[in-house]
């Protein structure tokens, strides 16, 4: 499943890491590789839930196309699932 | 080499990347050259292209003094330009579930459409309150602490 890079058909583990600790409190938190690894899954499924929901909604509405509209529509329900 | 503080923001991200790139080649947990053409081509938001970037509200707490940790408010972009996904514009849409692809919805999820379901039905009430008058027999006033005054509620309460 792991291709180039640590990359999980997704998100680099390098990236992830990056992202994580843009936002850590304390400097000295790390993650280890696993937890890369799966936080980098997760953000996959997210992008992923995010995107077939909007398309769901949009498909809802006979759209072809997924506006910021559709996205909207479908955002308090994902934050809450997430 | 020139570091990122924070991510919060579209335009922080793509100075970021853009600096990676002009100043020497990526590294591992940027975007190679190749990607980072891909995403100036075709999923970048320009000036030319008359779209508002769309941002996420922030959290703010009415009650609270405000957490000092606003690394947003700093970069607030200039209004009018972004987009602020609105999460309360399609409420009527939210008294049923939405439908999900792998994830279902949460606990709290439900209790959300629960409610919005309560006040689409208590919306058109006028005068007396059936949640109130619902729950009102079940009342123990051993249960409450009434501050103060002693308030003016019928309750089954024995002497």
């Amino acid at each position: 499943m792991e291709e180039r890079g640590g990359r999980a058909g997704g998100f680099r583990k390098d990236t992830v890491d990056r992202l994580l600790r843009l936002h850590f409190r304390d400097g000295k938190t790390r993650v280890n590789a696993d937890a890369q690894l799966l936080m980098a899954e997760l953000l996959k499924v997210f992008v992923r839930e995010a995107a077939a929901r909007a398309a769901r909604q949009a498909q809802a509405e006979d759209l072809e196309k997924v506006d910021t509209e559709q996205l909207e529509k479908v955002l308090p329900q994902l934050l809450l699932d997430f | 080499g020139r570091r990122c503080s924070s991510l919060q923001h579209k335009s922080a991200l793509s100075a970021c990347v853009t600096d990676q790139n002009q100043v020497k080649s990526h590294e591992s947990w940027s975007l190679s050259p190749e990607e980072f053409e891909a995403w100036d081509r075709l999923y970048r938001i320009k000036e030319s292209d008359g779209i508002k970037e769309p941002v996420l509200p922030r959290v703010q707490f009415e009650t609270l003094e405000n957490l000092e940790e606003t690394p947003f408010a700093l970069q607030r972009p200039e209004e009018g330009k972004v987009l602020e996904l609105s999460l309360s514009e399609w409420s009527l849409w939210q008294n049923q579930p939405l439908p999900t692809s792998l994830v279902e919805h949460s606990d709290r999820c439900h209790l959300f459409i629960r409610a919005m379901q309560m006040m689409e039905l208590m919306k058109h009430q006028q005068g007396d309150c059936s949640y109130e008058q619902e729950l009102q027999p079940h009342l123990h006033m051993e249960d409450v602490n009434v501050p103060g005054h002693k308030r003016h509620l019928s309750t089954s309460n024995p002497p």
